[in-house]
């Protein structure tokens, strides 16, 4: 067996390991817990800094933006992760059936694996271009004759966070429908059998042997794509900015408003270290409620 | 769902998936004065935008910048990340656990969490607005992923290989590069395209850290670039479709690496 | 154990490194005064380096050549930069060992940190305050508090005015049955409903990014008059922003939204867009500076025109681009020099076929109808004194509070009042 914690092993370990470590060290951890550090304090970047002690983070709560930031992150994940998860999952039986070998089934892998790979700024100027007065959207809705529903999308008001929530499911249905429908073929066939066997229906055999079995599928989808609903700021930059009126604005480029617009770094801090502790919460509890047995 | 036919099925799903490239792709393939995004294809199809968008925008700086970027960040990274994913796979020392887990703390770090103070800390040792701003970061920001991805593979590996090596007395340089390495290639490979994805992709550090203009990545240059001609949108477009081709390209090439890639890490 | 305190000392060096030491950094200054100043080129190499954002990096760059022939021992470097928030970032950039000489202005409040010089000196000796119009110089002196504009402390240089006025298509007035231009709020309003009647965008305007507010100032400051709109925008302590005038700007734009006087997904959409829409015929009217009569000019040519906003008295949005001198710079003299190229008469026509009104307009001449009409509303406006900085940049956060509130009052999700008071309360956290 290998060695266990001798001189030599740490010397080795330390030779392979050192430099990722310090890397990671330097340019990761180190900013973090800078921003740990500043929360405390109020400074604009330039001059003094002064202490605030937790103050910060009651405004967190207490400003509207930051809070409704936060609050649109919270819902961002329901379409980027949730949503697409969910379509993931019905149509993962459907399509886990096509033969692998057939033409449609390999262009169509490809395809719908293509947004994940494609640059967050170029999705979001063309979806932009869609959702705008001119895009496709309103043309499609008066070319059916409901042209009196055309709108500015991106300027409306209660609309326009569900149109970045809309990108989020187009950025993730197509690996969810492949992630899960890849599971499904492993799924040995005979567990289904015995389920109808015992005269149980589709969707018996869907929670009892199709969900159980896709449980690291899911884990691994819900992680993945909610990792990228809490950050999004890309997306919300390009598209809306934060508007109309801060209606979209995510906690990442609320980070960026406070620092550099309202020069409130240490309040900047503050947003930035809830950002990153509601990500870790979220993902521990996913990955804590998902383990597999 | 087994009423609808798998293949229409998916034929709709891809269709969805495509339809706003299309659309771009469209548009930017229209006379200047086109007004919107829209179905109609025209007869005449007009590649005069490709070439003023290229021209215009200074295209062949940003992919300069973005390719000197991604050049070093891949193989750093990536050979970095097998080092220290070996590590952890072959040796056992005090605290590994910990060590392990406070590496992977990094993967649910947001890059907008830390962005503010490496602006800071960056500014003050002088590679701000320099190429450096975001090659540092990413060279950080990448390990916890990819130690974690390596770590995984090597655990799958039959035990015999690393103990046949062991048991000869090989060193640890050469179990890794010459036993290990021929046989995880395509993890490793699988590896060094999500870094590349992921740095040619990158624009939060670009856009905070780099603010020369003169500097600016395939990313931050397409928005620039987007904000100045908002009013000519085929060139607008053509500029989007620029940036989004070589992503396109990549991905149909290695596609095979990148799909079964993702799909085998979600199982582990 | 060895490998462990090397691992800590990695950390705390780290995290030093991070936080970059500036929580131990000097006390606000203000801008220093330099010793002495001279207008003599020293003779050896030098280089200037020059940060600033485009457009006006072109006629920089236009003046930079002219600069170098005159003196071939000195190299200008014009750079055009893209800080995330130009504000924050020009200021670390002069803070930083490799910053530029000389810096686009941001705002005139920002020198209260020492970066920047005081100007008056090379004022004095280059007589700048005789080439540029009072109106428009006070806007970069400050008092010694840095509170208030219009002070004794000159921070930065205009090297270029902007205007706001009322761009309109004369081909879609006449369609409109509208005979003459209108020149107070009810004739422009009476006009408005005229192109409604006859089926046309009465004004053209784009709000994603905030410029409805141009049109709360514009009514607002021409009911206020220039002087008491001026206190406010230059952060004059006391003064409001709850006047007569900007509570019927406020309301107006709300009632022209509501009339359909201006495009209903006016938040949709930016003021660049705006303009594209005008400049291709859809609007009568356009509410916007002369930044864009270049494009405007170039498109439309004889067919559009350009007054000042109506109202009851002669006022205009007005501003400018400044420059500063960096207070690390090693060649303040020869900075001094290019600012003082920047604004002589040589250099006007550079600023004008790049689509600047350059401040020294007593040389100004235009090429076309446009902007003889832009220089004839300009000679009109700062002879009556009328001339008032942009509301947006009295605070560093203001623009974005004007954008938030007048997204919110379009989207019929904020009342005039909240409005006026949203924007008061950002006003009274600096002033």
């Amino acid at each position: 067996m290998r060695n266990k914690g001798g001189r030599e092993s740490i010397k080795s370990a330390t030779t392979f390991i050192a430099p990722a470590f310090i890397l990671y060290t330097i340019f990761v951890i180190a900013p973090w817990l800078a921003a740990i550090f500043f929360s405390f304090f109020n400074w604009d970047g330039i001059g003094e800094a002064v202490w605030n002690s937790y103050r910060n983070y009651i405004q967190v709560i207490k400003d509207p933006e930051q809070l409704q930031s936060i609050k649109n992150s919270i819902l961002l994940i329901v379409f980027f992760s949730f949503i697409p998860v969910f379509f993931g999952l019905i149509s993962a039986t459907s399509i886990s059936n096509l033969s692998a070998k057939s033409k449609i089934a390999k262009i169509s892998r490809v395809v719908i694996f293509l947004p994940q790979v494609l640059p967050l700024v170029a999705v979001g100027i063309s979806w932009k271009l869609i959702f705008s007065p001119n895009g496709i959207i309103n043309q499609l809705l008066s070319l059916v004759g409901l042209g009196r529903l055309e709108k500015g999308w991106l300027g409306d008001f209660n609309f326009a966070i569900y149109a970045i929530g809309i990108v989020g499911i187009w950025l993730g249905i197509g690996l969810c429908s492949l992630l899960f429908s890849t599971g499904i073929q492993k799924i040995d066939k005979h567990l289904y059998e015995s389920i109808q066997i015992d005269g149980g229906g589709r969707i018996r055999e869907f929670t009892s042997v199709t969900l159980p079995s896709l449980r690291p599928e899911i884990r691994f989808a819900i992680t993945i794509t909610t990792i990228s609903a809490l950050s999004g700021f890309d997306l919300v930059y390009v598209m809306t900015n934060g508007g109309p009126g801060g209606k979209t604005l995510v906690p990442g480029l609320e980070v960026f408003r406070l620092a550099f617009t309202y020069q409130q770094f240490g309040q900047a801090c503050s947003l930035a270290v809830t950002l990153s502790t509601i990500t870790f919460a979220f993902i521990l509890s996913v990955n804590k409620l998902l383990k597999d047995y | 769902m087994k009423n609808i036919s798998p293949k229409i099925f998916l034929f709709i799903l891809s269709l969805y998936t495509v339809i706003p490239l299309i659309a771009v792709l469209n548009l930017s393939l229209q006379k200047p004065d086109a007004l919107s995004v829209s179905f109609k294809i025209s007869k005449h199809l007009y590649f005069g935008n490709y070439l003023n968008a290229w021209n215009i925008g200074n295209f062949h700086q940003l992919f300069w910048t973005s390719i000197s970027i991604t050049l070093i960040v891949v193989p750093v990274t990536t050979i970095l990340a097998v080092c220290a994913g070996y590590g952890f796979y072959r040796f056992q020392f005090p605290h590994k656990k910990k060590i392990f887990n406070f590496l992977l703390l990094g993967m649910a770090l947001p890059y907008e969490a830390i962005v503010i103070p490496l602006y800071y800390g960056l500014g003050s040792i002088g590679v701000l607005n320099t190429i450096w701003a975001v090659i540092f970061p990413l060279l950080g920001g990448f390990m916890p992923f990819g130690i974690y991805w390596i770590r995984s593979y090597f655990s799958t590996l039959p035990a015999e290989i690393l103990e046949a090596a062991t048991i000869d007395g090989a060193n640890n340089r050469i179990q890794l590069t010459k036993i290990l390495f021929p046989i995880s290639k395509s993890a490793i490979f699988s590896l060094s395209i999500f870094y590349f994805i992921w740095s040619w992709n990158q624009f939060l550090l670009a856009m905070i850290l780099i603010q020369d203009s003169t500097k600016r990545t395939v990313t931050t240059g397409l928005t620039a670039f987007v904000n100045q001609y908002s009013m000519d949108l085929p060139l607008m477009c053509a500029g989007t479709i620029i940036v989004i081709l070589p992503s396109v390209v990549f991905f149909i090439i290695f596609q095979r690496h990148i799909i079964s890639g993702v799909l085998q890490g979600a199982v582990k | 154990m060895r490998r462990k305190l090397n691992k800590s000392l990695t950390l705390t060096a780290a995290v030093l490194l991070a936080i970059g030491m500036p929580v131990a950094s000097a006390f606000a200054m203000g801008a220093p005064t330099p010793a002495s100043v001279s207008k003599v080129i020293p003779n050896k190499p030098i280089t200037l380096r020059i940060f600033t954002t485009a457009p006006q990096n072109k006629v920089s760059q236009a003046v930079a050549t002219v600069f170098e022939k005159k003196y071939p021992n000195v190299k200008v470097i014009v750079q055009a930069t893209d800080f995330p928030d130009y504000a924050q970032g020009i200021q670390l950039a002069l803070k930083s060992s490799n910053g530029p000489d000389i810096a686009l202005a941001a705002n005139a409040f920002s020198s209260k940190n020492g970066l920047t010089i005081n100007l008056a000196k090379y004022s004095k000796l280059y007589g700048w305050d005789k080439i540029i119009p009072s109106t428009v110089a006070e806007q970069w002196k400050v008092t010694p508090d840095y509170k208030t504009m219009a002070g004794s402390i000159q921070v930065a240089l205009p090297v270029d005015i902007n205007i706001v006025g009322l761009y309109y298509n004369k081909k879609l007035l006449q369609q409109a049955g509208i005979n003459t231009l209108p020149k107070t709020l009810s004739e422009l309003e009476a006009a408005l409903a005229s192109a409604k009647k006859a089926n046309l965008l009465p004004i053209q305007m784009g709000n994603s990014q905030g410029h409805a507010s141009f049109l709360i100032q514009c009514i607002g400051q021409s009911q206020d008059g220039a002087e008491s709109a001026a206190k406010w925008a230059l952060g004059v302590s006391n003064s409001t922003f709850a006047t007569t005038g900007n509570k019927l700007g406020a309301q107006k734009l709300l009632d022209w939204k509501n009339a359909g006087y201006i495009p209903s997904d006016v938040n949709s959409y930016a003021l660049q867009d705006a303009v594209t829409n005008f400049t291709q015929g859809n609007g009568v009217f356009l509410n916007d500076g002369n930044w864009d009569a270049g494009t405007i000019d170039a498109a439309m040519g004889s067919n559009v025109g350009f007054i000042p906003f109506p109202g009851t008295n002669v006022v205009a949005i007005g501003g400018g681009d400044a420059f500063q001198i960096s207070a690390k710079s090693k060649n303040k003299d020869v900075a001094a020099a290019f600012l003082n190229m920047l604004i002589s008469a040589q250099a006007a026509p550079l600023a004008w076929s790049n689509g600047f009104l350059p401040v020294n307009v007593a040389n100004a001449k235009g090429t076309t109808s446009l902007q003889n009409d832009i220089l004839a509303a300009y000679k009109k406006i700062s002879n009556a004194n009328g001339i008032v900085s942009f509301n947006n940049n009295v605070t560093p956060s203001m623009a974005q509070t004007l954008t938030t509130t007048t997204q919110a009052l379009l989207g019929g999700q904020m009342t005039v009042d909240d409005l006026i008071n949203t924007v008061q309360a950002d006003w009274a956290k600096s002033h």
